[in-house]
């Protein structure tokens, strides 16, 4: 089985809002213009360990994974065959379960910011290739 | 009899469906947005995602209940009554 996740010493930039209900945490990325902050609720990361019991189980931190994949991502392709499921994918091959990256799916809610919906460990992911860390371009067009 | 496991999550609006045999798996991430989870050990259908639950399939139900009968071989009214149990 294979496992691996960056631990290295980027700061993830974790602030903690309120939105007059319940407190959410925000991820700072610059991959891309178009998202430079992601939201996530505690209560999305309890449901992403109890559904994905892989990531409960391989990572010793599951939010370091995903903020990780966040701030830096190996790959972002934007999903918009429907309207519905538009949004972008942010993946991260530092951390993988038996070979497979790590996905996580942000969509936009306002201006720049995102919203975390959920993450999953897969061998494809939907959608154009908008940027890749490896050639360090970014291939975001304007649409 | 497969059964379901229904759980959302209201700040995502993403409705997780889960058979009794869940564990570590791997997903397959459709066109329409649906997630489907695959165990890593015998590649057995144990998960579905459905992002945008309440904005979107909420209103295209039926083809939602489809999906899920179709998928995991369960009589129709099983799968709505899975679906509904969160559509309140």
């Amino acid at each position: 089985m294979n496992y691996e996740t960056n631990e290295g010493d980027e700061a993830i930039d974790g602030g903690e809002v309120s939105d007059n209900q319940d407190s959410f945490r925000i991820i700072n990325t610059t991959a891309i213009p178009s998202i430079t902050e992601v939201r996530y609720y505690d209560e999305t990361i309890e449901h992403i360990r109890e559904q994905h019991t892989e990531l409960a189980d391989y990572f010793p931190s599951l939010d370091h994974a995903i903020c990780d994949t966040i701030t830096n991502p190996t790959h972002i392709y934007q999903a918009h065959t429907s309207p519905h499921s538009s949004g972008y994918r942010y993946v991260s091959s530092r951390s993988t379960y038996e070979g497979n990256p790590l996905v996580v799916i942000v969509k936009p809610i306002e201006t720049t910011s995102g919203l975390l919906k959920t993450a999953y460990f897969s061998g494809h992911v939907p959608g154009n290739l908008l940027y890749s860390s490896q050639s360090s371009s970014e291939l975001e067009a304007n649409d | 009899m497969t059964e379901f496991k229904v759980r959302y999550d209201h700040r995502a609006d993403v409705l997780y469906i889960t058979t009794g045999s869940n564990g570590p798996s791997l997903a397959t991430e459709g066109e329409d947005g649906i997630v489907w989870r695959h165990l890593s050990s015998d590649g057995r259908l144990v998960g579905m995602t459905v992002m945008d639950f309440e904005s979107y399939w909420k209103q295209h139900l039926s083809q939602l209940t489809d999906q899920l009968a179709n998928k995991f071989q369960v009589p129709q009214d099983q799968a709505q009554t899975a679906l509904l149990s969160q559509a309140s």
